[in-house]
């Protein structure tokens, strides 16, 4: 029953805003971060792969400002999609289980998030590419292609705790006020205190809009925590999910 | 021995914090007839629907459908209903035959029924647009053809002619009398009391969320004066209503 319940969510998400961020959010940040490069800008320390450089400042960039947003319209948007025009209504007459149609709507707002995440990898290796094409300094560079793929995965499974907080709210509540106001003061405490703590510090482990950042922290070393972060947010998210199904299967939805 | 009534509810009750939206009903619908249930705004109709259909939790009482307890086997008797609640549900962004192939992937139906409503609701020349650009009567066409999707027993359906104009309204008589021909029980909600005239075998009254009148139109217009309004607006006023 989850089976037909996730193809009917994939079903729903047909020429939405959801679908195309998925693809159009990461490319804008790689776009962006291109285009300072183009212009001569940013670089390496003498030695280093300036395209690990690169990518480093995209998943930056991904992973502290544009994923939690991102993660937040996601499910705000899916949510919505029933939300509006009497959806609950209409899917919880059917002889479906509420557990199997909630399950749905998180393991389709994961794989989008999946589907963000591959995608800027791919950007980030085009981008890699384009870069060593056209930098004469970056030509005996190649791209960090395996980095750039494992880095990506293990930055979603890390945020697979945030996603999983996101859409019980977006669930929860009509609005997408609710779930937009978490994501932004989730980011502002984010900036604000959590990212200057450093590697090390026991809070980059345990907060949830901390753990994509700390997975893909100074990407080209190898340290076990990042896999502690990794693991934390797959389970976490696991946890959350399953209480927020259990949560949700017992309301009266309007 | 199969029973009589598709739908039968002992002291249905539910109250939202303080008040009561539907307080003790016992409603019983006959198997294989047009019920009409009539109330003016308010008066809870569109709550019953949604306890019917397990969208609410009942504060108390039992719902049976078809002699079973509908809070235990509540999955298995939807299998066999189809539903319109509170006008339609249609996501704009899909066209009509993927809207009806969201249902039909949640109901296990088979791929031609999405043809077979398409047609009888004459939506198959729009059934590749977006539901968007569907005006308000071909949205509530293609909520109904999404209700009768795999061929229900029981229909329970609010307000069902909202929208439609005379010819559609009149198409639609005509489907309700043919699928309960075929023998399935159809739950109209309607404050159209002309259109409940003409179609429902029973009706039941609900005011202020007591069922105030249930059984038989032809007996009802036996014993009183004047058209179903008469006798509708007559009751509400001696219980507590001006007309």
């Amino acid at each position: 029953m989850t089976a037909a319940a996730v193809s009917a969510e994939c079903l729903k998400l047909r020429r939405t805003l959801a679908l195309r961020l998925a693809i159009g959010a990461p490319l804008a940040v790689v776009l962006l971060n291109l285009f300072i490069y183009l212009q001569g800008r940013g670089g390496g320390a003498a030695g280093s792969n300036p395209l690990v450089g690169f990518a480093q400042i995209n998943f930056t960039m991904w992973t502290i400002l544009v994923l939690p947003l991102y993660i937040a319209l996601a499910a705000a948007l899916i949510a919505g999609i029933d939300h509006q025009n009497n959806g609950w209504q209409r899917i919880f007459s059917l002889p479906v289980t509420r557990r199997s149609v909630l399950a749905a709507k998180w393991i389709v707002t994961t794989g989008l998030v999946l589907v963000s995440s591959v995608a800027l990898a791919f950007a980030i290796c085009l981008g890699a590419e384009l870069l060593r094409l056209s930098r004469p300094a970056f030509q005996p560079w190649s791209p960090p292609i395996a980095l750039v793929i494992l880095r990506s995965l293990q930055t979603f499974a890390a945020a697979c705790l945030v996603i999983s907080i996101q859409t019980w709210v977006s669930l929860r509540w009509r609005s997408f006020i609710a779930g937009l106001s978490l994501s932004i003061v989730g980011v502002l405490i984010l900036l604000g205190g959590v990212a200057r703590a450093g590697l090390g510090t026991f809070i980059v482990y345990v907060y949830p809009w901390a753990l994509p950042a700390t997975a893909m922290a100074r990407m080209w070393e190898t340290h076990p925590d990042r896999w502690i972060v990794t693991l934390w947010g797959l389970a976490g998210g696991a946890l959350v999910a399953l209480a927020g199904c259990w949560d949700l299967s017992r309301r009266d939805f309007s | 021995m199969p029973s009589p009534l598709a739908i039968e509810t002992r002291d249905l009750t539910r109250s939202f914090q303080r008040r009561l939206a539907v307080d003790r009903i016992n409603l019983a619908v006959p198997a294989g007839s047009i019920y009409g249930f009539l109330g003016p705004n308010g008066a809870g109709k569109t709550t019953t629907i949604r306890l019917l259909l397990g969208l609410l939790t009942a504060t108390s009482g039992e719902i049976r459908v078809r002699g079973e307890s509908f809070t235990r086997e509540r999955r298995d008797l939807l299998r066999g209903v189809g539903a319109l609640v509170e006008g339609p549900s249609i996501y704009p962004n899909l066209t009509g035959r993927e809207n009806l192939e969201i249902t039909r992937k949640l109901i296990g139906a088979p791929a031609s029924s999405i043809e077979d409503v398409l047609t009888q609701f004459e939506l198959a020349g729009y059934a590749d647009s977006r539901a968007s650009t569907y005006s308000t009567g071909m949205r509530q066409s293609l909520a109904l053809a999404n209700a009768w999707l795999g061929k229900p027993s029981l229909l329970l359906l609010d307000e069902p002619a909202n929208g439609l104009d005379p010819a559609a309204t009149r198409k639609l008589r005509a489907i309700l009398r043919r699928t309960t021909d075929q023998g399935a029980t159809v739950f109209v909600s309607s404050h159209a009391l002309t259109e409940i005239d003409q179609l429902a075998d029973a009706i039941g009254i609900i005011h202020h969320g007591r069922l105030i009148y249930q059984g038989e139109l032809t007996a009802l217009k036996q014993t009183r004066d004047g058209s179903l309004e008469d006798i509708f607006l007559a009751m509400l006023e001696a219980n507590g209503s001006p007309s």
